[in-house]
């Protein structure tokens, strides 16, 4: 009963969060992210009418919307990149690398998962391969996450909560999965019970986040220096640095 | 068995943690105290000239300690080993700070640059996480054996690896 009410409450979240969008004009502004927002509306109206109507087919829907919309899910990431990132051309080709870097590393471990289910495709095993794929979603938002700190580029309200959110929701899930895939049908009830309140939350985060429009931050005026000059100046300093240290051992 | 095993590895990183944050802890906490990097004109650390680099150098030679080995008493001997060591650990936590804040300015700078090179900027890290483990390698040395035996430490090893190296090269004949 508590389940069926939390996924019958993300529905008006869902609504309330495109509403909130057409009337400040705000999925013109984050397009990628609302469109995301609007399939796992369709996707979950589409759940919630074939669990009534056909509760035959519930298992092969759920679990064909449920890979697509993790296809979607990576638009939230490629969103932030996006627009976090807009004004620094230089750190987005870096957080690019790292993406790549992150899904070449991760997709890997999908690729082994998957290969196990050659030999017979069991429920744990569709957990762990969903928990892969979520987890190559996850390294990847980690690593942009860390390059925005790292590089202290200002990021507007709308995005810390698209970004907060969506690895809330990652966590939660990737930690539900792991439990699912190793305890099996054990834990089922509690673990679809906090995966919809997980997203429940997310839901609660993004609504508060883009209630209103936060303008992206720009770059900060000033004349911006050739890349080639600043390295060297650092390489010398950490010359520097090292050969204090040396110095002083034979 | 397994289960023993884990428990003495996660035993033992607990204790060299525990360990590494503590012989690091005094000089950082000093030097927090004396107001972190701001540095005033004529501050002792505040450049590496001449002056600096040998009383720096004095820090971890052992000719002062032979002095005062030979002319005091256990009691000013121990007192002297102990500021000696205050003052290394303060110098390399010095060090550790004006490395982090090149790479802080680099960050700052370097955010702005459309030529950004990634494998660049993944050299640069490389090269500044080598320079810090170099700072924590010192610390806990400094920690262990005292300023002054570092550098006979450091030979000790150095002659060591050559030897080794010369039994390698001898085995290879």
């Amino acid at each position: 009963m508590v389940d069926y009410l939390i996924w019958v409450a993300a529905i008006p979240l869902d609504i309330l969060l495109i509403a909130r969008s057409l009337r400040g004009d705000y999925f013109k502004r984050y397009p990628i992210f609302y469109s995301y927002i609007s399939f796992v509306l369709l996707q979950s109206v589409a759940r919630f009418t074939v669990y009534h109507l056909k509760p035959d087919w519930y298992a092969s829907v759920y679990w064909f919307t449920e890979f697509v919309a993790i296809i979607a899910g990576c638009s939230v990431v490629f969103e932030f990149c996006r627009l976090g990132l807009k004004s620094y051309p230089g750190v987005a080709k870096m957080a690019r690398v790292g993406l790549i870097a992150a899904f070449l590393f991760t997709f890997s471990k999908v690729l082994f998962t998957a290969a196990q289910g050659t030999d017979g495709w069991t429920p744990a095993l569709t957990f762990l391969l969903e928990r892969d794929i979520r987890f190559v979603q996850i390294a990847a938002t980690a690593i942009l996450v860390a390059i925005v700190l790292l590089y202290r580029i200002p990021v507007s309200r709308n995005l810390k909560g698209i970004v907060l959110g969506y690895g809330f929701y990652l966590g939660t899930v990737v930690t539900n999965l792991t439990f699912l895939g190793v305890f099996g049908g054990r834990v089922q009830s509690a673990a679809s019970r906090i995966q919809a309140s997980s997203y429940m939350v997310t839901l609660l985060i993004w609504t508060v986040a883009l209630w209103s429009y936060d303008s992206v931050a720009t770059q900060a005026s000033g004349e911006a220096r050739r890349y080639s000059a600043i390295c060297a100046e650092t390489n010398e300093q950490l010359a520097q640095s090292k050969s204090a240290v040396e110095s002083l051992l034979p | 068995m397994e289960y023993l095993l884990i428990f003495t590895a996660v035993a033992g990183i607990v204790l060299f943690v525990a360990f590494f944050l503590h012989s690091t802890r005094e000089a950082r906490e000093e030097y927090q105290g004396t107001g972190g990097a701001k540095l005033e004109p004529g501050d002792f650390w505040s450049d590496l000239g001449p002056p600096a680099s040998a009383a720096v150098s004095g820090i971890f030679s052992s000719e002062d300690e032979q002095f005062i080995v030979s002319e005091a008493d256990e009691r000013v001997s121990a007192l002297f080993r102990r500021e000696r060591k205050r003052l290394a650990l303060r110098w390399i936590e010095h060090q550790k700070q004006e490395a982090s804040g090149i790479m802080s300015r680099h960050r700052d700078a370097s955010r702005r640059a459309a030529d950004l090179q990634p494998a660049n900027e993944v050299k640069l890290f490389l090269r500044y996480a080598r320079l810090k483990v170099t700072f924590e390698f010192l610390a806990v040395s400094v920690w262990l054996v005292g300023p002054q035996r570092l550098r006979g430490l450091a030979e000790e090893a150095n002659a060591v690896f050559h030897g080794m190296q010369n039994v390698k090269t001898l085995r290879g004949n």
